[in-house]
Order: structure tokens, then sequence, then C-alpha cells
């Protein structure tokens, strides 16, 4: 049996073999990205990678959902069974759904390469997708009804409504004479691409797709019954495919659906970067039909993410093998440590002399000084008190330096400033970064760093439990320390930020923008007065901009801004951007883009999202060149 | 299936015995044509180089293959190397030889698709000039894996098939200093063509999938995306041992030991094969692939699919493109066996100032300079 000890190290789908290990990681949340009825209909679900679409995909398939049947009393299975038995997924005697799952990173790309006509290569493709459909179809038959290869004769197929367009498939016909179709197309295809001579001249090739519709729920028979109430076909990594046959695709899902659910998964690199930069733009009717999970996620202040990768992180912790804990979050230290009281205490010290010798002689400020130096409260609390208070007053100094204010300021005004939220966590960064302190840690800290990519929250927490089942095996206290999790986390956004160059199609370029992004992004979050507090994390265009770009990347006018486009939609294909569409600010809307969170980490920059800086290409075209004049900055000060 | 391997018997030159094996064969009548990569890599002139010293009779032709990675690649900034080291080929071989030059693009139009092993495959015959040519030298050594391997493929099917290749042999100059100083940048992983056929079938899909990949320094990307890509159920990493560094192999599980320990490798899956001969590495995987096979017959006539993943040394990597091509190719029973590839969008190169290829500058500056390996890998050699 495989040893999990550490199962963070299982993030992706693909790293779990076994169903029930599948089902005991799978957190029942995730599910709620999807309508109740989304396997009745046209879905595409995107994410960068890691986003958790495999994962869903797999849900759905036959094996993973009989073993569900069998597991649905159990514990850690409980709560999904039920989830989906009330969406109809399952009845009293099992599935009822008939879930074929297509991954198309397989070589369908290589048609585009054959010396043919592209209606030829057309053709070619759909010929190949639907055999391949018809094969992954009879697999997940023969998993749920418990078939082998020599019963698929068993199997009716009635004549499905589209069927009539195809050219060699016909129907009606048996499960058998399918498979051996399907195999025989699928190895002349494969002759072709591998002879590299041109095809045979008896064309192999099919109008459109059909099998999906072949497939409709009382189409397929076993015994005189139909296999299942309802059929869904997944195409996964549709990334994969050229452009063009992604379109072939799209366009015949949209358009001829019948009763069969058709799900399309596909990273963010499967977009033209216009698409990128503005999503939907081609969908038209159909845009309702996307689910760019990481914005599901982020809907509710990250709420429903926090609770899915706390969910999935408990249900690693509680897999494995190495320990008996039962819970992720209680393993995370969460709040002050005692151990950083000196160093505290002297820098409330330090702050409160830097704020008296900045107001020496004067009036204004010293019932402010005084409250805070009566105070009653933890060494962290004092600090942060005196923090806000060293941000107040340098606020009030430039009002002042604007309208000549000289009145002493009251306690209440002091209190009523310091109760704003925002000012309180940008003292706490502050205070973490003058220390310095630590500052990334605890449970919400580390959900936030996954930026809504749950591999990558995954990956993060999983470098912890490793350092928790060190401390396990020591026999020593388990719990991380606020200090350690924060060096685990810098240590891991160094890390990332490293593999840009590799992992990125162009990373180098990608990175000296990012880079840029966020060096100003760090100018601007520690200006004295806390500006933007708690910070700025992202930088916006105009939406009018944003158009700019789109032309520029199809070769229109204002060229210049193409390398800008490709960098901006690479990083985002990668989830190192996160943009957000038609943000309101100023009496213009806004395409922002916030850098992912954990990038954050190398910049000190703090976790919340809101913060950002309006810029025009000018200047973002000077952040591609790695420059941030400092010019910037004063245009700040003038605000 | 033998057991022994097409090229259990081989020929493998390296140092005074590949100059004087050329001195040896040039001498004899019989017209030579080269192929090589046009490239920033100093090594691109060795091979020619050492193939003209040698001297002999008959005519020295070349083809010259450049690589377009696309307009935003970052190799593009060291073309003034590319530029130096083509001006100097054609100065090499205008009394010797014709050069004929060839692009291959490597990027679909769209920008979003390798094509560069498609493009490669099928160059040739078309690409051939009239000879006949009595050796054709295939020198890899500045050209990248996606553009060698195919290349070599189909010329062994030429070959094979009695065309117009008599001879192939293979050049290549083994440098890691120079290696470490060039770095890939973006990485794309596919199966490479012509081996993507059984890799891709869905209706094999239910049967176990075998990985080797063949690890190399610095690989931990490529590594994480190939695992995704193959989805192997077993994991087969292979570690160079012998090696000039006896350490070698153990710094590279260190590396590695996270994505090992994810990917449930346990010591016994190892494979262990020499790194400065390619017919070894031949000979271990070669034998590593039917041993899977003829286990997991019995359950299915299909077996199993393994896939060979070369992030190491060429040297290496034309261990595995040997032993893939032969299981897949040459044998009565052609298995279902690919190549995983992972490549790079485009390199930089941060050359060392002192590290020089030319006049033998590298060795008397204190550097190490490049070694020169030769593979004859069809021809007479093999005839009896």
């Amino acid at each position: 049996m495989t040893d999990y000890r550490n199962p963070f190290k299982l993030s992706a789908a693909e790293n779990i073999q076994a169903d029930d290990l599948f089902l005991r990681l799978f957190d029942p949340t995730a599910i709620d990205v999807l309508p109740t009825d989304a396997w009745k209909r046209l879905q595409i679900l995107r994410s960068a990678p890691g986003g958790g679409k495999t994962s869903l995909l797999r849900l759905f398939t036959p094996s993973v959902l009989s073993t569900l049947h069998v597991w649905r009393a159990n514990a850690d299975c409980r709560d999904l069974y039920q989830r989906l038995r009330e969406r109809g997924v399952f009845d009293a005697a099992g599935p009822t759904l008939l879930g074929v799952l297509l991954d198309c990173r397989t070589n369908f790309a290589y048609l585009e390469a054959l010396p043919v006509s592209s209606a030829q290569q057309d053709r070619l493709f759909f010929a190949l997708l639907n055999a391949r459909v018809l094969l992954a179809a009879l697999r997940a038959i023969s998993a749920l009804r418990r078939l082998t290869p020599a019963e698929f004769g068993r199997l009716e197929f009635d004549e499905g409504p589209d069927a009539q367009g195809t050219v060699q498939l016909s129907l009606p016909s048996d499960g058998r004479k399918l498979y051996d179709w399907a195999v025989d197309v699928e190895r002349r295809v494969a002759d072709a691409m591998d002879s590299f001579a041109p095809p045979e001249t008896t064309p192999i090739g099919m109008d459109g797709l059909v099998t999906p519709w072949i497939l409709e729920p009382d189409a397929v028979l076993l015994n005189g019954h139909a296999i299942a109430a309802s059929t869904l076909v997944m195409f996964d990594n549709v990334q994969e495919l050229t452009a063009r046959q992604r379109r072939l695709l799209l366009h015949a899902v949209i358009n001829g659906r019948q009763r069969t659910g058709v799900w399309v998964a596909e990273r963010f690199e499967a977009l033209a970067a216009e698409e990128l930069l503005d999503p939907g733009a081609k969908l038209g009717r159909d845009y309702d039909a996307v689910i760019q999970l990481e914005g599901r996620w982020r809907a509710g202040r990250g709420e429903p993410f926090r609770r899915l990768a706390l969910g999935a992180a408990d249900r690693r912790v509680q897999s494995s093998t190495a320990t008996e804990l039962g819970s992720f979050s209680s393993c995370l230290e969460d709040g002050p440590d005692q151990r950083w009281d000196d160093q505290l205490s002297e820098a409330s010290e330090m702050i409160a002399q830097r704020i008296r010798a900045q107001s020496e002689g004067e009036e204004r400020y010293r019932e402010w000084i005084a409250s805070r130096e009566l105070l009653e409260a933890t060494p962290y609390e004092r600090a942060v008190q005196w923090r806000k208070l060293a941000i107040l007053v340098e606020r009030q100094r430039r009002k002042r330096q604007q309208r000549w204010l000289e009145e002493p300021l009251s306690v209440e005004e002091l209190e009523e400033e310091s109760e704003d939220s925002r000012l309180s966590r940008a003292a706490e960064l502050f205070l973490a970064h003058d220390v310095p302190l630590p500052y990334y840690f605890g449970p919400k800290a580390l959900a936030a760093l996954g930026s809504c990519n749950l591999e990558q929250f995954l990956w993060l927490a999983g470098e912890e439990f490793e350092q928790i089942l060190s401390a396990l095996a020591m026999k020593r206290a388990h719990a991380l320390s606020p200090a350690r999790q924060d060096q685990i986390v810098r240590k891991c956004a160094q890390l990332r930020w490293d593999d840009i160059p590799q992992r990125v199609t162009e990373g180098r370029r990608v990175a000296t923008l990012l880079d840029a992004i966020g060096r100003y992004a760090r100018g601007a979050t520690y200006r004295p007065n806390a500006p933007y507090a708690p910070g700025v994390t992202g930088v916006a265009i105009r939406m009018s901009d944003r158009n700019v770009l789109r032309r520029a990347l199809d070769g229109e006018r204002g060229a210049s801004y193409r390398p800008l486009a490709l960098a901006l939609s690479d990083a985002i294909a990668h989830g190192l951007l996160e943009p957000h569409q038609d943000v309101k600010a100023k009496g213009n809307t806004w395409l922002v883009f916030y850098l992912n969170r954990l990038l954050c980490v190398q910049f000190d920059l703090p976790l919340q999202y809101g913060g950002f800086r309006e810029k025009r290409l000018e200047e973002m075209q000077d952040f591609l060149d790695g420059q941030v004049p400092a010019e910037l900055f004063k245009d700040e000060d003038a605000e | 299936m033998t057991d022994a391997g097409r090229w259990h018997q081989y020929v493998l030159t390296t140092e005074d015995v590949l100059q004087d094996f050329w001195e040896a064969r040039l001498r004899e009548p019989g017209d030579t044509l080269v192929v090589l990569g046009v490239g920033f890599d100093p090594r691109m002139l060795v091979g020619a180089r050492t193939l003209l010293d040698a001297g002999g009779p008959g005519r020295r032709d070349v083809i010259a293959l450049s690589h377009d990675e696309g307009p935003t690649s970052p190799t593009r900034e060291h073309e003034p190397l590319v530029n130096a080291n083509r001006d100097e080929l054609r100065r090499l071989f205008q009394a010797r030889g014709a050069v004929h030059e060839a692009t291959l693009a490597m990027w679909s139009p769209d920008g979003k698709r390798r094509v560069g092993s498609e493009n490669a495959y099928n160059l040739f015959p078309q690409a051939l000039p009239d000879g006949p040519y009595r050796d054709l030298v295939v020198d890899i050594s500045a050209m990248p894996r996606g553009i060698y391997m195919p290349l070599l493929i189909k010329l062994l099917r030429i070959a094979d098939s009695g065309g117009t290749v008599q001879n192939l042999h293979v050049l290549v100059a083994e440098n890691f200093t120079l290696d470490r100083q060039i770095a890939g940048e973006g990485v794309e992983v596919s199966y490479l063509h012509p081996f993507s056929g059984p890799m891709n079938m869905e209706y094999l899909s239910a049967l176990p999938k075998v990985w080797i990949p063949i690890l190399g320094e610095g690989r931990a990307t490529h590594l994480r995306e190939l695992h995704y890509w193959a989805r192997p159920d077993e994991v087969l990493p292979v570690l160079p041992s012998p090696s000039r560094s006896p350490r070698r192999a153990d710094d590279l599980v260190l590396e590695y030991h996270d994505l090992l320990d994810e990917w449930n490798v346990t010591a016994k899956n190892y494979l262990h094969v020499a790194e400065d001969n390619p017919f070894e590495a031949y000979r271990q995987l070669r034998r590593a692939v039917l041993s899977y096979h003829r286990a997991l017959a019995p359950i299915s006539s299909d077996a199993c699919k393994v896939s060979v993943s070369p992030l190491s040394s060429k040297l290496v990597s034309l261990g595995a493109l040997l032993s893939v091509y032969e299981l897949r190719w040459t044998e009565k029973e052609k298995l279902n066996v690919g190549i995983a590839n992972a490549e790079p969008r485009g390199y930089s190169f941060q050359p060392d100032r002192n590290q020089s290829e030319r006049n033998g500058s590298a060795r008397a500056g204190g550097v190490v300079p490049s070694q020169l390996f030769h593979l004859w890998i069809a021809g007479e050699a093999y005839a009896l």
C-alpha cells in the first residue's frame, strides 16, 4: 500500500490514483461552483493551471461515482453523497449519470500539420473526435455497468437525433461494432499522422460532432433498459487543441447540444490574448455558460475559497498515515507571539520617540500622544496603536501643509480615525515591516495566499505540513510558530518567483513587468501616511485602454503596445495577474490587474484586494521596460 | 524480439580515436554531407572543423538548419553570435562544397503550438541534395532535442528502407560548463513527433503507463510538467552512473527528493546508465521497456505504454532515442513507446568570456573544452 505521509503532495487530481483516496480528499464545497443542473447543460470551466477543473470532472466519472455510492455512509463521503443525491446524480440503486471524460491532451493538434486542405483537416478532426468520444463512452459504460469489452455487443445504440449527418457511422448498431469502428478510425488517423504521407484516398473524415448526441439517455440500452438517466460528456484540457479545432468544438457543442450535457474545461491559455483581456467577447449569448473558477471562489471576499481550501487541508491531514491530527488550522499558530514582546516594547518606544520628535513644541498632537502613553494593552496592541498614531500624525501634517490648520486634536478625533479597519491593517503591516515581525501566518493568511488556486494553496500548506510532521517525528510541539510559517511562505514565494522564466512562455519579460508592478506597489503602500491602506496590490487601466491593447494584438493601431498586451495576457494565463473587470472608481470603469497573492510576499505587500492604482498605458509600458519612474510617486503626493 | 538488440555491437569514438577514425575514413573516395544546426552555441562548428581537418578527397557539402523560435523568442538576443557562426561556417566550407541553408519554423503561425518536430521530420528526403553521399553526418551539438530527434528518426527510417542514406553518423560536442551557461525560458511539453501515435490512442488509454525521466540538473519545472502530461502509474528515474562526478546521482536524488517522494519512487525504481556512453543508455532503457512489456503482456496483448523523457545530456538522449526507435519501428512487435519532451520557448546564453572553441584557445585559457563524440548508427558497420 502506498504510504501517504504527506497527502498535500497529492495536490493534483492526476496524482491521486485510487478513487477512494480521491473521494476522501475531495472537499464537498467544491461542487458549489456548479449550477444544480450543471450536468444537463453546456458549461465551460476555465481557470489558470491548478484551479481544480480536472478534480471536478473526475468526480462525475462512473468509477468515482460508483465508489462514492459504496462509501456513502462513510463520514468522509456522506456530505458529498448527499449533495449529489439532492441534485439527482444518484438514486437508491446507484449513479444515474453516465459521465464520459475525454482528455484532449492527445495528438489532435498534429492534424493541422498534415499535407491536406484545411477542410479535410477539419473532417479528420471530427472523425477522430467522434471516435474518441465513443471509445471514452464505452469505457465509461463498462465502468458503470461492469461490462468487459467482450460484452460490448450487448449494448444497443439507437439512432440518435443528430446521427444522420455521419458519413461512415451507421446506426442503429451494437456496442461491439461501434467499438471496432472507433478503433479503426483512430488507427487510420494515427497512421496518417505518423507516416506524413498524404492520407489514404478513402475519406475518413466526418462533417461534425455527432457522438455526444448518440449517447442521449434513452438511446443507449443494455438488456432493453437505458444505461443511465442522463449523460454528460466532458472535454478536459481543451487548451491543447489548436485555435481552429477549439473553435470547431465550441461551435459544435453550442449549436448541437441536445439532451446530453457537455462540459468543456480549459486553462486560460486556451484563450487568445485578446480574449484574456476581454473574456466572453467571443461567446456571445452563451457567456453565462462560462464558469471562471477563480472568480467564483473569490466571491464574498474569498470566503468560499477559504472554506474549500481549509476543508481540503483538513481532509489531507486526516488522511496522513504519519499522524492522527484532525485539523490543519489547529497546527498553525495564529496571532501575536509572546516571544515578540521585548521587540514590540522597543518598537513602541521608538515609534513614540519619533512622533514626539516630529511634533516637538506643537500642541496639536499633545492629547493624541498622551492617550497612547496611557494605553493599557498587550505589547502588540500598544505597538499597533502607536504605529496607527504615526500614520495619522503624518496624514495630519500633510493636511496642515495644505490648510494651515493649527487647532489641537482631541482624543475623540483620534479614536474616530483609529476605528478604520484599513488603517489597523496598514499599521500591522508597517509594524511587521519595521520591526521586523512575521506577517504571513495563520490559516486565513494561508488561504489568501492560495490566490483562489487550490493547487497553489495545497503546495504552500504541504510545505507547512512537512514541518509539522518533522516536529512530530522529533517529539516537539507540532504547532507552527508565526515566524516559521512566515519563513516557509517567503521561501515558497521566492521559488515561485524564480520559476517564472521557466514556467511562462515569455517568462523574463513577464517577470520584468511583475517586478516593476511589485516595486511600484511597495513604494505606494509604504508611504508614511499610508494613503491606500492597507496597501496597493494591483494596477488598473481604463476599460477604453483595454481596447487599445486588443487592437494592438489584432495588428491594428497601437502596435507598439503589442509586447505589453502579450506580457499581460501571458501573466493572466499563468495566474500571475488576476484581472478584475469593470471596476468603478473616480468616475471611470477600470480593468484591474491584481498580483497573485503569493507574489505579494515578494514585495512585502498585504493580501487584501481593493488597493489598486490607476495607470496610463505609457506608464504600463515603463513597467514592461522594468522602470518605475520616481514621477509616479510625486503624482501620488499631489493627490 | 532478440535480447541483444540492434546496437549491441556499436561504433563510438571520441578524442584521438575519433580524429584517427575520420582521417582514415575520409581518405577513401566519396562525398560527405554534413547536417548541422545554426545557432549561438559555440559548439556549432566543432564537429565540422574536425571533419575538415581530417582532409581527404571528395565534396564536403553542408545543410545548415536554422530554427525560428518566433519574433519574441529570447534567442533573438543572440543573433550577432548566430550570424558570426554562420559566416564562419560559410568561410570554412567555401572551398570544399556547397552550403545549403534551411529554416525550420518551431511554432505554428498563431504562436500557440510547437511544430518544430513535425517540420524537422518532414524535411528529408526532399531537402537532401543530389548525391550520392557516402557518409551523412548529423552534428547535433547546436540543435535542440525537438529538432535532432525527429530528424535522426527520419534519416534512420530512410537508411533502413534502403533509401539514399548509406552511412549515418552523429557528432555531438558535450560541454557541461557551456550547458550551464544556457538557460531555457518557458516550457512546452508534448510527445515528440513521430512517437505520438500509440501514446495518444484513446482505445489504449486504460493500459498501465510507465514513465522514464532521464534526470538532469535544474529541471524541476520540466519534470512536473512532464509528469502531468504522462500521468504515469509507475516512474523509473534514470540516474547517471558511472559519472565523472561520483556524487552526481546522489545530488540529483537530493535535488528532486520532493518530487520523487510525491511520485512514490522507491530505491528499486531507479535505473543507472553511464553518462558518456549512449549505447549503454540504449541497452539499459531497452531492457527496462522490454521487461515491463513481457511482465504485462499476459494481462493485455498491448501490455503497457512507456514514455521516455530525456532531460540530461545529448549523449544519453541519443541512447534513449535509439532504444525508442528500435522498439517502436524496427522490431516486428512494435511496442507502445514514445518520447515525452519538454522544451523551452527560447534560450538565454551568458557566455563565459574565457570560453572559446576556436583554435584550441579554450584549452590554453584553462576552460573545460568541449569533448566531441561520434556515433556511427547505420550503414556498413552494421552490414555483417
